[in-house]
């Protein structure tokens, strides 16, 4: 039982990296109105930025963070100006959007693996002291990004609920053509959006690579990840996501600790099926009327 | 000549996957990322049968129809309830499980270390185990699937089918049971899917879960959205265009360990584009926009 929790422990480490994944997933689908799968893409791009700048380049680390955070951002951008926005002048349906983000993952993904290849490599950062809870030990690395993870959903929390780009961008998720209509630039909030939300997955592939380094196909996870813990956690509270990702997290760990890693994402996709039949507005809905849907 | 050979075999195993997803997407509207794994479980039920329990070749391909037919309808119960985009969402989820269990459940199915030797066809008296009469074979199998896809596209299973694609509320109106048309269809574009599996596993004689992953699904939605979807012209021109695509980048000189991720990429791009500029593909009647 002492190692359940350690692998707890770890799940807890992990869902705090998937809840700046979620959560950044939910600011993007909910204000540019798309479903984000080349969120995954975004993480490695992030991932294998980080590794350049700190490997061949020799950056410091929280230098190479900031760097990674901008390449990262820029590229959603870039995703938003050059593939979201034309098809949504076509009026296209969400259905070509999402099949459109999934075809620009796999065109990102690959273009990375070209350049780097495919194997996942390390960053050998870790080595230093851990803490030791009773049985269960923390590496460094995990502490350092529960800390950053926690720090980052609060200034986001904040940045969503008492800023006033919050409120553009809450107003432009929860009905677009009345914020057009208020005056609110619609298009630029949506590219904030984007960059916002792949900056806080750009945080997580950091956390995740100082911990266990970047892998190239890890996006694809990544994205699985983003979309279950939204749907467990629920997109109409602002920390729903949050709670669907700490949940994944321990869920994960759970099914290591139980069975193997290796059938840690066949557990988190059928999670993913039986809540979309079951709840699919997530744990943490609230109760609304029925024209408010 | 072996050359051609082997260019014919590509063609007609994808143009049989992307008559499968036809049946799903063109005529029944459904999105499906998941169409790879039932090209894998074909594949599998195959070869597991041929090289553990030595069935004939008639045998085991009829048992892997039959099995992903079952598997496909158990599929489409669950999943054919969702809309638009949970649908997709839920076909992607299927496409990591069903590949996870493929790549994982190592006592059933070898795992990631695959199955090896597995033989050419022989039905009845004739044996296809040269290149030649394989392509022969599956040519054959090729234009029975795609009589098939034809005659069904044609039938008034197929119109009530389109009807239910373009407005399953009015379809529902006129009293015909929309989401027992979609599971049907569905399962049925699972089992033709197999077949293509049933050929692959013995044409490559060695078979493993990476060659039924996203990336696959997704070439396989790559066939129908670029060339075409809602008929039976379009999956085959897509498997032509898209088998000869790669041959044509043979003559870029790259080294050969990058090829795979080159054609992933000029898929995406073409995929993207095609949606943005002609979503009706090459020679599609019906548009996913």
């Amino acid at each position: 039982m002492s190692e359940g929790y350690q692998f707890l422990a770890n799940g807890l480490c992990k869902g705090a990296a998937y809840a700046l994944l979620a959560v950044g997933f939910a600011l993007i689908s909910a204000t540019a109105r798309v479903f984000h799968a080349a969120h995954g893409a975004i993480y490695t791009i992030a991932g294998c930025a980080f590794y350049v700048l700190v490997v061949p380049i020799g950056c410091p680390i929280i230098l190479a963070g900031l760097g990674a955070v901008l390449v990262a951002a820029s590229a959603g951008a870039a995703m938003e100006a050059l593939v979201y926005r034309p098809l949504r002048r076509r009026s296209a349906s969400t259905l070509a959007i999402m099949i459109s983000s999934v075809a620009l993952y796999a065109v990102v993904v690959n273009s990375l693996a070209m350049i780097g290849g495919n194997q996942a490599r390390d960053l050998h950062l870790s080595g230093r002291p851990a803490l030791h809870l009773g049985n269960v030990i923390l590496s460094s690395s995990q502490i350092t990004g529960c800390t950053i993870s926690l720090v980052v959903i609060g200034i986001y929390w904040l940045f969503s609920q008492k800023t006033r780009l919050g409120a553009l961008c809450r107003a432009v998720a929860d009905n677009d053509l009345l914020a057009t209509s208020l005056g609110v630039p619609v298009e630029r909030v949506r590219t904030l959006a984007l960059v916002a939300g792949s900056a806080l997955a750009a945080i997580a592939a950091i956390i995740t690579a100082v911990d266990v380094g970047v892998d190239p196909q890890a996006g694809f996870q990544a994205f699985i990840v983003s979309a279950v813990a939204c749907i467990i956690g629920g997109v109409q509270r602002p920390l729903g996501p949050v709670g669907g990702a700490i949940l994944v997290g321990v869920l994960q760990g759970l099914v290591s600790w139980r069975t193997s890693t290796k059938w840690e994402s066949a557990v988190t996709s059928t999670l993913l099926i039986a809540f979309l039949f079951a709840r699919p507005q997530g744990l943490f809905a609230m109760t609304r009327r029925v024209g408010e849907e | 000549m072996t050359y051609f050979y082997y260019l014919l075999i590509g063609i007609c195993l994808y143009a049989i996957l992307g008559l499968s997803l036809n049946l799903a997407l063109g005529y029944g509207g459904m999105v499906s990322l998941c169409h790879a794994t039932f090209y894998g479980l074909g594949a599998y039920t195959s070869s597991l049968l041929l090289v553990k329990y030595h069935w004939s070749f008639f045998a085991s391909a009829a048992a892997a129809l039959l099995l992903t037919l079952a598997v496909g309808y158990v599929i489409a119960i669950t999943v054919t309830g969702f809309e638009g985009d949970s649908f997709v969402l839920a076909t992607l989820a299927v496409q990591v499980v069903v590949n996870s269990i493929l790549n994982n459940w190592t006592s059933v199915t070898f795992g990631p270390y695959g199955i090896s030797g597995i033989p050419r066809p022989t039905i009845l008296y004739w044996e296809f185990s040269s290149i030649r009469r394989f392509a022969g074979l599956t040519a054959i199998v090729t234009l029975l699937v795609w009589l098939f896809a034809w005659r069904i596209g044609n039938s008034p299973y197929g119109r009530t089918l389109k009807a239910v694609r373009d407005d399953h509320i009015a379809a529902s109106s006129l009293g015909k049971n929309a989401v027992d048309f979609r599971r049907t269809a569905f399962a049925v574009s699972a089992g033709v899917a197999s077949i293509a599996g049933v050929l692959y596993a013995s044409y490559a004689s060695y078979i493993d879960a990476t060659s039924f992953d996203l990336n696959e699904g997704l070439f396989i939605l790559c066939l129908v959205i670029i060339g075409g979807a809602g008929n039976v012209r379009g999956p085959v021109m897509g498997a032509i265009v898209l088998v000869l695509l790669p041959e044509a980048l043979r003559l870029i000189p790259i080294t050969a360990n990058v090829t795979a991720n080159l054609r992933e990429v000029v898929y995406g791009l073409l995929l993207i584009l095609m949606l943005r500029y002609r979503p009706s593909g090459i020679s599609g009647t019906y548009k996913l926009d």
